[in-house]
C-alpha cells in the first residue's frame, strides 16, 4: 500500500477477545481537518489511541511520513504530533501557565529546564488561545470549557505538526464547544495543522471539518466531505437515525435533525 | 512562586539549627557554643561525646529523614496516589525482612545489612509492581497487594525476632525503629548508598510532573512511562532500604513528610522534591533528639516519637486544610 502523510494502515484491534478494530486503513490528508464520527462504542477512540500505543493494535501500523510511528523516538514522534486524550488529569493546584510548559517536555534536554525560547513559545501559546487572563489561575478553579481550552494550549505549546483531539467538545457547553472548535480551526488555518478529532455531534462536525469518516463495527463504513456525508441515506447507515437535511447558509455547510431511531 | 521558594529556604535553615539543637541535648546538655566547638576543635572535652557519638548519630537521623520522604514521594508519583509510602506497600517489612535474614545468616557481618535491606525494598517494591501489573499499574491494586504482602512479611519478622531473639540481640536499633547506638562507622557504610539515591533523585522531577498527567498524556508527551515508572522504583527501593539499615522500621516519615510538604509548597515536584528532603531531615532529627530528652535516662525510640507527633499533628492538618489529593 502506498503511505501517505499520516494513516493507518491495515490496523486491528482487540479488547478482551473482542475485535475493536478490524483491518482498517485510512489515509489522513495533509493541513486538512479530519474528524471520525459513528456510534459509541465503534472504535474510533480506540483508533486514536493507537498513535501513542496507549491502546496497542494486534496488527497493522500506523505511519507518519511513510514510516511507522514505531521507528520515531518517543520524544521525536511527541514534536510533531500531539494527541488530547478525552479524560485528563491534572494536580488541582497546578496553574494554567505550568500546565501548558508542560507541553515543551518534548524539546527538554536531559536533565535541563526550559529555556528563554521555550517560555516565549508558552507565552505566545497563552495569548494564542485567549488564556491570558487564566494563566495564573489554579486548574481546579477553572470551568470545564477554561480548562479544556488550557489543555488544548498544552498540545498547542508543541507546535505540533498534527494535533489529535479526543472528542475534546464533550461535557462543555454550546458556547465552550464553539470556542474550543474554532480555536482549533485557528490552529489549522494560520499554523497549518493538521487536525484530527473524534467529534460526537455530527452538525459540528460537518461545520469544522474537511474530512469526514464514519465508523461502524470496526472499520469505515462511508468517508467524504460534509455535503456527500450529511445526507438522510448515510446518516441511516451511520447511526441508525431517520433524519431530516436542511441547509446552514451561514456556515455554508448542511446539518441534519434527527427524527427517530430505526431498529 | 515566590512564596514556594520561601518556603523550601526556611525549611532548609532549619536542618541545621536542628542538628546543633540536637547535638546538644541528652545526659549531658550542651550550648551552641560548646556543640561548635566540639566539632571543629578536636582537642575539645566535649569531643568524644558530641563528635563520635551525637553528632554521627543526628546526621543519620537527618539523612533516614532525607531518604525516606524522597522515597514516599517517588511512591506517591509512580502510583499517583497520595496513600503510597514505604511503609504502606510494604517495602519497609519486605526490607526488614531481608534485613533480618541477612543478621541471621551472617551474624558476624553487619555491614550487609544495608545491602540486604536494599535488596529487600527493591524485590518486594518489584514484587507488587509485578502482582498489579496487567497493561500498566492499577494503583489500587498496588496498594491492596502492598498491604497483603506487608502483612506477610510482618508475620515472617515476628517470627524471626521470637525464634532468634539472640542472633538478633546486637541489631535493636534496626529492629524497634531507632538510631541508638549508631556511630560513625554505620554512618560511614550508609552514607554512600544515601547519597548515591539521592543524586539521583535530581533528574527525576520534571518527569514525575509530567506521569502525573496520566499515562496517556504522559506517553503523547515522549515520556516512557513504564520504564520511567522501573527507574523510579529502583531508586525509591535504594532510598528506602538505606534508611531502613540504619533506622528501622520508621513508618510515618515517608507518609506524612510529602505530604506536608505538598500542603506547604504543591505538587509540582520540582518544589516538592527540595521541601520534603528538608523537612524530612528536620523532623527525624527533632524526633530522635526529643525521644533522648523525655524520659532521659532512658530513650525513646524514633519511630515511636514519630507517630506521637506526627499523628496528630497530620490529622489536625488534613481536618484544616481540607481534601488532600495525589
Amino acid at each position: 500500500m502506498n503511505r501517505g502523510y499520516f494513516g493507518f494502515e491495515a490496523l486491528s484491534v482487540r479488547y478482551d477477545r473482542k475485535n475493536v478494530l478490524t483491518d482498517m486503513s485510512l489515509d489522513i490528508r495533509q493541513g486538512k481537518i479530519t474528524t471520525l464520527i459513528g456510534k459509541n462504542g465503534c472504535g474510533k477512540s480506540s483508533l486514536l489511541k493507537t498513535v501513542f500505543e496507549a491502546v496497542k493494535p494486534s496488527s497493522g501500523n500506523v505511519y507518519y511520513r511513510g514510516k511507522s510511528v514505531k521507528s520515531y523516538g518517543s520524544k521525536e514522534l511527541a514534536k510533531k504530533i500531539a494527541y488530547l486524550p478525552q479524560v485528563h488529569e491534572a494536580p488541582p493546584d497546578v496553574d494554567v501557565k505550568t500546565l501548558v510548559s508542560y507541553g515543551r517536555f518534548p524539546f527538554q534536554r536531559f536533565g535541563r529546564g526550559l529555556t528563554k525560547e521555550d517560555y516565549k513559545i508558552v507565552d505566545d501559546t497563552i495569548s494564542f488561545t485567549g488564556l491570558n487572563e487564566l494563566k495564573d489561575r489554579k486548574m481546579s478553579e477553572l470551568s470545564g470549557g477554561e480548562r479544556q481550552r488550557a489543555w488544548i494550549a498544552m498540545a498547542v505549546c508543541r507546535q505540533p505538526e498534527i494535533l489529535i483531539l479526543d472528542e475534546p467538545t464533550t461535557y462543555l457547553d454550546v458556547g465552550h464547544q464553539i470556542d474550543v472548535l474554532e480555536l482549533v480551526r485557528r490552529m489549522n488555518t494560520q499554523m497549518g495543522t493538521t487536525i484530527i478529532m473524534v467529534l460526537h455531534d455530527v452538525n459540528l462536525a460537518a461545520r469544522y471539518s474537511d474530512d469526514l469518516y464514519a465508523i461502524r463495527n470496526g472499520n469505515i463504513c462511508c468517508e467524504g466531505c460534509p455535503n456527500e456525508m450529511v445526507t438522510r441515506e448515510r446518516m441511516k447507515k451511520i447511526f441508525d437515525v431517520d433524519a431530516e437535511i436542511y441547509r446552514d447558509v451561514t456556515n455554508n455547510c448542511p446539518y441534519f435533525i434527527p427524527l427517530k431511531t430505526l431498529g | 512562586m515566590k512564596l514556594r521558594n520561601l518556603i523550601i529556604a526556611v525549611l532548609a535553615i532549619m536542618c541545621p539549627i536542628a542538628v546543633l539543637f540536637s547535638v546538644g541535648v541528652g545526659a549531658v546538655q550542651y550550648n551552641y557554643l560548646e556543640v561548635l566547638n566540639a566539632i571543629f576543635d578536636a582537642d575539645s572535652k566535649a569531643r568524644l561525646i558530641i563528635f563520635e557519638l551525637r553528632f554521627p548519630r543526628t546526621l543519620a537521623a537527618g539523612m533516614v529523614g532525607v531518604c525516606l520522604s524522597l522515597s514516599g514521594c517517588i511512591l506517591q508519583g509512580i502510583m499517583r496516589n497520595s496513600l503510597a509510602s514505604p511503609s504502606t506497600i510494604g517495602v519497609t517489612s519486605g526490607a526488614s525482612f531481608v534485613g533480618y535474614m541477612t543478621l541471621v545468616v551472617f551474624p558476624a557481618s553487619a555491614h550487609l545489612l544495608p545491602i540486604g535491606s536494599i535488596v529487600g525494598a527493591f524485590s518486594t517494591t518489584l514484587l507488587i509492581y509485578a502482582l498489579a501489573y496487567r497493561k500498566g499499574v492499577s494503583p489500587v491494586k498496588m496498594i491492596l497487594s502492598g498491604m497483603a504482602v506487608s502483612s506477610l512479611f510482618g508475620a515472617f519478622n515476628d517470627m524471626i525476632r521470637t525464634v532468634f531473639a539472640d542472633k538478633l540481640g546486637d541489631a535493636v536499633g534496626f529492629l524497634v525503629g531507632g538510631l541508638n547506638g549508631v556511630v560513625w562507622d554505620e554512618v560511614r557504610m550508609l552514607l554512600p548508598y544515601m547519597v548515591v539515591g539521592i543524586l539521583a533523585t535530581f533528574i527525576l522531577p520534571a518527569r514525575l510532573n509530567i506521569l502525573a498527567l496520566g499515562d496517556e498524556t504522559a506517553n503523547s508527551l515522549g515520556l516512557q512511562t513504564e520504564r520511567f515508572r522501573f527507574i523510579l522504583i529502583c531508586i525509591s527501593s535504594l532510598l528506602a532500604g538505606a534508611a531502613i539499615a540504619a533506622a528501622g522500621m520508621i513508618s510515618f516519615v515517608g507518609l506524612m513528610v510529602p505530604h506536608l510538604a505538598r500542603l506547604m509548597v504543591g505538587s509540582d515536584y520540582r518544589k516538592l522534591f527540595p521541601a520534603s528532603a528538608f523537612l524530612g531531615f528536620f523532623v527525624v532529627v527533632m524526633c530522635d533528639a526529643i525521644g533522648r530528652i523525655v524520659m532521659a535516662p532512658s530513650e525513646v525510640p524514633v519511630s515511636v516519637i514519630m507517630s506521637f507527633i506526627g499523628a496528630p499533628f497530620f490529622l489536625y492538618l488534613l481536618r484544616s486544610r481540607g481534601e488532600v489529593k495525589g
